[in-house]
């Protein structure tokens, strides 16, 4: 281990996450290398100063109060529908970036379109199959064989499209995490979640797809580019 | 005591009790958790209840594929988010200053004024390398469940908690401390 790669092992080690060959080479370079020493004391002292932040400890008053307030959210919710009683759907995730920030970098963006379908049970409206969204990301792409990565890769001009996710560096990885959403249906996981850039479409967060009308979703899926 | 997916089940089939139960026995870590993300305490516990009325309201759609809590604080995260996505709208942020006085440690002063200083540092981080502390330091939570509450993968998990410490680690070299 020389200090380059000892400098990206600290943080496990300080974490007491590192473990095996890693960890032992580690504390031999460790007890060679002053610098990578007082390297992991900055670490810890972050550590252990994040660890002495105060938090408020609220008391019994407090909780008295929060049960009472969200006693009566509930109740109001429950004489409209229990939660047994509602339908099932997904979700919507809000994105740190906003789509228009991220159609510029088209080069970065891409979208494929998932060849699932989903089935919106919101009454009254009819059951009506609808194309799920999935816009395959960074996120996703763990869920896929390592030859999809490559396809994907290949086919939104990265720069080396060989590579696959687990080449690329902390940075590319940043890029990739920072540039790109997902918006992903039903039958893939994460199954619960899917993401809709709120500066395309105004839903709230956790605004359920079956919240929409079928209107709303054909205009989502037309502003997205799958349709 | 009964497991949470019991509980779960019970809710689902309209036993209000039963959330009741999961709500007492969460309700300290999601609202400390949002506490720390947004540093005010009113607003702390406007998520703490938004995150469990949106759970009561969306419990069917917890597929159970991870764990209860990691669900629930995905749920607080995007509030969270949104939240400070708003103060940041409202309120000019305050750039960082590296070699500002203002931001040097008071190592010698105040224990509080420490404090301070490091949550200043902790509100300069991205949203994702915010979280990823919160979550890994405070709840000790694995980067696979810290993904689950971020929506990304485990990998992305560690590289954003990685970023924040080596930032934060940066400030306090930055600002002179005396180790």
């Amino acid at each position: 281990v020389n200090c380059r790669k000892a400098q990206k092992l600290l943080i496990d080690f300080a974490d007491q996450s590192l473990a095996g060959t890693a960890r032992k080479e580690l504390e031999t370079h460790l007890a060679q290398c002053e610098h990578c020493r007082t390297e992991l004391a900055h670490i810890r002292t972050v550590r252990e100063n994040l660890l002495s932040l105060e938090t408020p400890e609220p008391g019994a008053d407090f909780w008295e109060e929060f049960d009472r307030k969200l006693s009566q959210k509930l109740d109001a919710e429950g004489t409209s529908r229990t939660p047994a009683e509602r339908v099932s759907g997904v979700l919507v995730w809000r994105p740190r970036v906003a789509y228009a920030a991220a159609a510029l970098t088209m080069s970065l963006i891409a979208v494929l379109v998932a060849t699932a379908f989903f089935i919106l049970q919101r009454p009254p409206q009819p059951a009506t199959e609808l194309p799920v969204i999935a816009r395959e990301t960074h996120d996703s792409l763990a869920l896929y064989p390592a030859n999809d990565r490559l396809e994907f890769f290949a086919q939104h001009g990265f720069e080396s499209p060989e590579r696959s996710l687990a080449d690329l560096s902390e940075e590319e990885l940043a890029v990739l995490e920072e540039e790109m959403f997902i918006v992903i249906g039903p039958d893939l996981e994460p199954a619960s979640q899917a993401m809709v850039p709120e500066e395309i479409y105004e839903y709230t967060v956790y605004d359920m797809l079956d919240d929409l009308s079928y209107e709303d979703i054909e205009t989502l899926c037309k502003e997205l580019g799958l349709t | 005591v009964l497991p949470d997916d019991e509980l779960i089940r019970k809710s689902l089939a309209g036993d209000r009790r039963a959330f009741d139960e999961l709500v007492v026995r969460y309700r300290k870590q999601v609202y400390l958790t949002a506490y720390r993300m947004v540093e005010n305490a009113e607003i702390a516990e406007e998520i703490a209840q938004e995150t469990f009325l949106r759970a009561y309201r969306q419990l069917r759609s917890f597929r159970r594929k991870a764990r209860f809590t990691t669900w629930l604080y995905r749920i607080t995260m995007n509030l969270c988010y949104t939240e400070l996505k708003r103060s940041a709208k409202e309120n000019t942020p305050v750039p960082p200053a590296v070699n500002n006085s203002s931001d040097r440690v008071p190592g010698k002063l105040m224990e509080e004024e420490r404090m301070a200083w490091l949550k200043r540092q902790i509100a300069l981080l991205p949203f994702k390398q915010r979280a990823a502390v919160t979550l890994r330091t405070f709840q000790n939570m694995s980067f696979n469940e810290i993904g689950h509450s971020l929506g990304c993968t485990a990998g992305s998990a560690r590289v954003n908690y990685r970023h924040a410490i080596l930032k934060l680690k940066e400030a306090l070299k930055r600002s002179g401390e005396e180790l």
